[in-house]
Parts: structure tokens; C-alpha cells; sequence
């Protein structure tokens, strides 16, 4: 007769996996079992798997040991436990899992037509040219920033530092991702470095020509926000799926928690440590060409009818 | 002509100039001693600690014990009456509190009462005096002791918002409120400013004369904010209107046409980048009224600025170009006044068709917070008319009535005309 065994690690997932045949199956931490396992808390001889020919069925039997043996979801084995395919047994500090061969598995996925944009982004050659796009398009911005003749060499230097953030990324993922599923995955991590310093760069520059088109400073603010949270926890869920064995539902509330606590803490320094006589010591404005302008120009006449109630603002600070 | 010949020419006319010299130093001598004891330095004394927060001078007007001085040398116990007192130490030695009587915040004058009796006084000068006239100003400069100082006198400033007379003498901190006394002993301005150089000012002595008939004869204390609110209110009110009635003198400055010399007490200034690295050309012109009135601390007000800046490029793009006008797209702050004295601007972002072109203006506004009735305003506008021409306009005005401010706004907007 066969079965399967199968030694799960944290998280669930199968660390080794042995068929067996034969009608006694033995699992301990000797050498003569014929399932080994490493854990000082496993008795040599600890559990016995036995089959019945005449009623067809499995036995699992503890050897009356010292830490016993657990049916995950019902509590310790007391006497012989007629095994249905798929029952979990925790012993010492390990957890096994026995199926039949018979036992059903999932339907078969369909590979992905062409490779999914993991797999580009785990090339090493994607990430290098990430990393090269980074690096030009905040020279780029640098030389839009400049009023006088600049050298390519000297926007490249100033750009440079921008591109520490891929790299502290990386680090940081990849050593999870080391400890985390055995794998750094250092190319893919650099690669979502790239595109998260890119974005967040984006995202600023198009809340700030929003502010300015529509004269509205906290539009700015808002859509930074919101934007730098959804942007942070989309990564953040990147990273985690790459770098983690974590479930699905675990992940969202681990990123979501991160990106939003981040917002939330940035916004209350902002609002709590706003003092307006600080903030105004030197006021300065927003100030794009032209093109940006996404609303018409009041008349002088409506502009000044507006200022009525700038004047009543003042009334909040009456004592 | 023989050596001795010469010689004796010499001897003449040093022998001339003697008596003339000595006649002088006689006067300073004389005055000062004969009025040293009508001269009292003038104390704010801290309440809690009992030292001294702030020191001036000040000289009695009457036999009653009327001692005039000037009020940003009492200041600090206009704000606070209950924190502060007001002491004298006269030139004997003597001490005592003096209470105020009144101020005149605009010409910087303030009048107070001691209870010495038999005390001297000085006579106030009535009538004209003439440029060139030698005047000695008296007072206790830097708490070192009473001292004389003899200088001349030249009339009223020229083209001015608030009136002053211009004396060349040197007048040091702490000589404030003490008086410049004729060589009869006649009292001809008191003393209030300097600006180096020999260059000082002086309050014409008859803004002293209109506050002494002016003052209030009830004992009660009086609502100094309230007397403060009045003068300036009604400064602003005078000068503001009058602004306003005027035909404004407008000049270009590259292609927008601006305010400019606006009242005979505004003056501008000009000048243009001429930095060869950069890729843009700034022309500056900066108007302002280089006077302002004291209220305490970093507080000044009654004054205003208009700044222009033309912003010209070839080589550079409009993102490139707007970038450079960005970094220096701020409000201009008309005084450092804080917490104690004003709220907090508010702001009105908008952008405003300004003859026929599109602008982004930032009008922000402030209250004084024990002047309720006055008003900062500063504004800051930026042409977008074109990707490699622009204008940055800063123009600010400080204590200003809401009605006036409004006026001023729309004028000086309304004046700005891109030349199509």
C-alpha cells in the first residue's frame, strides 16, 4: 500500500514530502523510521501509521509518547485514529500532513500566455534599465529645475542620489526575502524600487501642477496624500508577495496597515506642528508656465468680491 | 610780503576765531548746566523683576510737572500697562514714577506727569526757525549720563509721509525723547531717530504743542489701544484717500506697465541682473516708503512697497523658465510683527485677468490684534502671459482699513497693464 507524507513547515508550506510503501509506515526521530524528523521534541519511535487490508483503512497509533500527538482541530491522540487523507498531525514542535494517493488536488492552472510582469521585473537586464531610466529622467528634471548652462555630468551627479532609494529598497526586501523564503530576489526588488521612486516623483510633480491649475493648494496636499498611500501599499504588496509566504488577506492588511499608518503619521506631524505664524515666515507659492493654467481667469471685479470673505477668516483668530 | 608780515596774519585770525570758539563751547556749557535739572532720563521699569526693561529721555514743559518724551521710549508700558512702570532720574540723583498723560503715536510723542514740585521746565520755541541754526540736543545716550551734543538745525525733511526735522548732530540710543534747545534754552524739536552720519531727527515741537491741548483732563486711565487704534485709523484714512485721489504716475518695466513714483514720499529703486551664467535677464525696480511708524518690538506699520521683477529669456524653455520665477515667487512680509501683535494671513489664491492677461494672484491679509479695525495686506502676482516673459509683482501695505484696503487693491491691480 502507499501514502504520502508530507512535513509542513511555518505558514503551511511543505518542507519535504515522502511516498511510502508498505502496511507500516514508522515516523520518529531515529534512524531506522521510515519518516526521520530533526526535532528534539520528536520521541525516536513517536507515531505509527498501519494499514488494515481487511477493513482498507489506515491506522495512525502514538507510541505512548512523552509529548504526544495531535490531531490538528481535534486535541491528543488517545488511541488508534482511523486516518482520513489530508489529517494533520502536530508532533513535538513539527506538523504532518498524510494523504492517500487517491487524494484530490486542484484543477491544473493555465501557464500564463507570455511571462507575467514578475518575471520582467526579476530580470536583471529589466532592472538595469529601470535603474538607467531612473537616473535620466531625474537629470531631466534637474535640467528643467536649471536657469543657467549645466553640464549632462553635473545633472547625472545630482540625479545620482535619487537612486539610493532603489537600492535601500532592494537591500531591505531581499534580506526578508532571504530570511523570509530562502530567496533575495534582489533584481526583481530593484526593479520595484526604480518604478516606486519614479512614481512617487510623478505623482508630486502632477499634484503640484494640479494645485496650480485649479488655485487650490490643499488639492495638492490631498491628492499627495491619498496618491503616496495607495502608491506605498501597492509596493509594499509586491514586496511582501515576493519576499513572503504570507496569505493573501495577511498581506493586504500588513500593507495597507504600513502605507496607511505612514500617511496617517505624516499628516498629523503636518497638522499638529503647523503653527501659521511658523509656516508663513517666509510664504512662497507654486508657479508652472502657462500651459498649466486648467481654469479661466476671473474678472478683476469677481476676484475682489472674493476677498470679503478672506477678511472673515480672520474672525477665527479673535480672543 | 615779510615772514612776520604773514605771520601776524595768522596770529589775527586765530586770535579772531578764538572768541567765536569759545563762545560755543560756553553755550553747550551754559545751556547745560542751566538746564540739566529740566532733563530726567526716562525708565520702563519691568514690574516682576524690578530692573529695567528700556531707558530714553525726556524733559519737563511745565511748572506742573508735564514731562515730554517720545512713545516708542514708553512703548512697552502702552502695551502693558500693568507690567510695566514708568520712572524718572532726574539729574540730582532723585527717583520717582511719572504717569502718562498721552501719546501721539504718528509723531512719536508721549506726555507724562511726575509729582516733583519746584522743579525747573524749558520753554517751548514758537514761530520759524531758520536753516543753519545751532541747536544742542540734550539727553542720556546709552545710560552713560547726561550729555549735550551740538548740531544744526535744516528744516523739514524733504518729500516725506511723516514730518521731521532734519538736524546734522549725532543722536545715540537712549537720548530719545530728551529736547534740542535753541541757544536761548527754547525747545525746537525732540529728539527721535538718527541715521548715522551725523544725519538725526527731531519731532517738530509743534506736534508737542497740539498733543499738550489735545490731552484728555479726566483722571481716568484711558483705553491706550483704543486712543492708538483712533490716531492711526485715522492717519491711514488721511493719506490713503488722498493716494487714492491722485492721478498715479505709471512706468514700464519691460513690457508691463506699473505703478511707480505714486506720492512725492515714495521713492524707487532700480537695478538689472547682470550675472553672465544664467540664461535669463531680471530687471528690479523697488518702490517703497522709507518711513514707517513705531508700534513696539518688530511692530511698525503705516508704511507700504511695491516690487517689480521682469523676467526675460531666450535659450531657456517655459518649465526652465517659470522654474526660476518660482524661486522667487513669495509674499513679500511688510514688517517681522508676530504672535502678540497680528493674527495669521489669510489667503485668496486666484487667477485674475489683469489687463486682458492672465495672472496668478495671492492677496493675503492680517488683523492687528489690539488695533482690530487695522490690516496688513500683502500681495503677490505672476504674470502668465508668455513662456519666456513674466513679471513677479510684490506689493504690501501695513495698517490699512479694510475699506482702503480693498481700494488699494483694486487700484494698484487695476493699474498693472501688460502692453499688448
Amino acid at each position: 500500500m502507499e501514502i504520502v507524507v508530507e512535513v509542513l513547515a511555518r505558514h503551511g508550506r511543505v518542507r519535504e514530502r515522502y511516498k511510502l510503501s508498505g502496511a507500516d509506515i514508522a515516523i520518529g526521530r531515529a534512524y531506522q523510521n521510515d519518516v526521520i524528523i530533526g526535532d528534539p521534541y520528536v520521541c525516536p519511535l513517536h507515531l505509527q501509521l498501519h494499514y488494515n487490508a481487511e477493513d482498507g483503512c489506515w491506522r495512525v497509533v502514538d507510541q505512548s509518547t512523552q509529548n504526544g500527538t495531535f490531531l490538528v482541530g481535534t486535541g491528543r491522540l488517545r488511541q488508534p485514529h482511523i486516518l482520513r487523507s489530508g489529517d494533520e498531525f502536530d508532533i513535538g514542535e513539527s506538523r504532518i500532513r498524510v494523504l492517500l494517493p487517491q487524494h484530490e488536488i486542484a484543477a491544473t492552472r493555465r501557464l500564463p500566455s507570455g511571462r507575467v510582469l514578475a518575471d520582467y521585473l526579476a530580470s536583471p537586464i529589466t532592472a538595469v534599465a529601470l535603474l538607467i531610466c531612473t537616473l535620466g529622467l531625474f537629470a531631466f528634471a534637474q535640467y528643467l529645475g536649471q536657469g543657467k548652462e549645466t553640464k549632462l555630468q553635473e545633472l547625472l551627479l545630482e540625479a545620482l542620489m535619487f537612486l539610493a532609494v532603489p537600492f535601500v529598497w532592494a537591500c531591505v526586501w531581499g534580506l526578508i526575502g532571504r530570511v523570509a523564503v530562502h530567496e533575495a530576489r534582489f533584481a526583481f526588488h530593484l526593479s520595484m524600487g526604480s518604478l516606486l521612486v519614479v512614481s512617487l516623483f510623478a505623482l508630486a510633480i502632477s499634484a503640484e501642477y494640479l494645485g496650480f491649475g485649479f488655485s487650490n493648494d490643499n488639492l495638492t496636499l490631498w491628492l499627495e496624500s491619498l496618491g503616496e498611500g495607495v502608491l506605498v501599499c501597492a509596493f509594499l504588496l509586491g514586496g511582501l508577495q515576493m519576499a513572503t509566504q504570507m496569505q493573501r488577506l495577511r498581506r493586504w492588511v500588513v500593507a495597507n496597515g504600513i502605507a496607511w499608518a505612514l500617511v496617517g503619521i505624516t499628516m498629523l506631524t503636518y497638522t499638529v506642528k503647523s503653527d501659521p505664524y511658523e509656516s508663513q515666515a517666509s510664504m512662497s507659492f507654486a508657479l508652472k508656465p502657462p500651459f498649466a493654467r486648467l481654469q479661466a481667469a476671473t474678472t478683476q471685479d469677481d476676484f475682489m468680491a472674493g476677498l470679503g470673505d478672506t477678511f472673515a477668516e480672520l474672525e477665527q483668530y479673535a480672543e | 610780503m615779510s615772514l612776520l608780515r604773514k605771520l601776524g596774519v595768522v596770529v589775527c585770525a586765530i586770535l579772531l576765531a578764538l572768541p567765536a570758539w569759545g563762545r560755543e563751547t560756553d553755550d553747550a556749557n551754559r545751556l547745560y548746566e542751566s538746564h540739566k535739572d529740566a532733563i530726567y532720563q526716562v525708565r520702563i521699569i519691568e514690574k516682576s523683576s524690578g530692573n529695567k526693561a528700556s531707558i530714553g529721555s525726556g524733559f519737563q514743559i511745565s511748572a506742573s510737572g508735564l514731562v515730554a518724551s517720545n512713545y516708542h521710549v514708553v512703548a512697552e508700558a502702552v502695551k502693558k500697562p500693568e507690567g510695566y512702570l514708568i520712572e524718572y532720574l532726574a539729574s540730582d540723583g532723585s527717583k520717582g514714577n511719572m504717569r502718562l498723560l498721552a501719546v501721539d503715536v504718528l509723531h512719536d510723542l508721549a506726555l507724562l506727569q511726575h509729582e516733583r514740585t519746584d522743579a525747573p521746565w524749558l520753554d517751548i520755541h514758537r514761530g520759524d526757525i531758520r536753516k543753519g541754526t545751532r541747536i544742542f540736543s540734550l539727553g542720556n545716550p546709552h545710560d552713560l549720563g547726561m550729555t549735550v551734543v551740538e548740531g544744526t538745525y535744516n528744516g523739514l525733511v524733504e518729500h516725506s509721509l511723516y514730518e521731521h526735522v532734519l538736524i546734522s548732530g549725532s543722536l545715540n540710543p537712549g537720548m530719545s525723547g530728551g529736547p534740542s534747545i535753541d541757544r536761548d534754552g527754547r525747545v525746537v524739536g525732540v529728539n527721535v531717530s538718527t541715521a548715522g552720519n551725523q544725519i538725526s531727527f527731531l519731532v517738530p515741537v509743534g506736534y508737542l504743542e497740539t498733543l499738550l491741548q489735545s490731552r484728555a483732563q479726566d483722571d481716568a486711565p484711558p483705553d491706550w489701544n483704543k486712543i492708538l487704534e483712533q490716531q492711526l485709523l485715522a492717519h491711514q484714512d488721511q493719506y490713503i484717500s488722498r493716494l487714492l485721489d491722485t492721478e498715479w504716475k505709471l512706468e514700464p518695466l519691460g513690457e508691463v506697465t506699473v505703478p511707480a513714483e505714486i506720492a512725492p514720499y515714495v521713492k524707487c529703486w532700480g537695478d538689472k541682473s547682470d550675472d553672465k551664467e544664467t540664461l535669463y535677464q531680471i530687471t528690479n525696480r523697488i518702490c517703497n516708503v522709507d518711513e514707517s511708524l513705531f508700534l513696539g518690538g518688530y511692530f511698525t506699520t503705516g508704511s507700504f512697497r511695491f516690487q517689480y521683477q521682469w523676467f526675460e529669456t531666450e535659450k531657456l524653455n517655459a518649465v526652465q523658465f517659470y522654474s526660476q520665477l518660482e524661486s522667487r515667487f513669495y509674499l513679500d512680509m511688510n514688517n517681522n510683527a508676530y504672535k502678540d501683535d497680528v493674527t495669521p494671513y489669510a489667503c485668496e489664491s486666484r487667477f485674475v485677468e489683469v489687463g486682458g492677461q492672465p495672472w496668478k494672484v495671492h492677496w493675503c491679509v492680517r488683523q492687528y490684534k489690539r488695533f482690530p479695525a487695522l490690516h496688513d495686506v500683502a500681495v503677490a502676482m505672476a504674470s502668465l502671459a508668455d513662456n519666456r516673459k513674466g513679471m513677479l509683482v510684490n506689493f504690501s501695505v501695513a495698517g490699512i482699513s479694510r475699506d482702503h484696503a480693498l481700494q488699494l487693491t483694486r487700484r494698484f491691480i487695476g493699474a498693472v497693464q501688460w502692453k499688448s
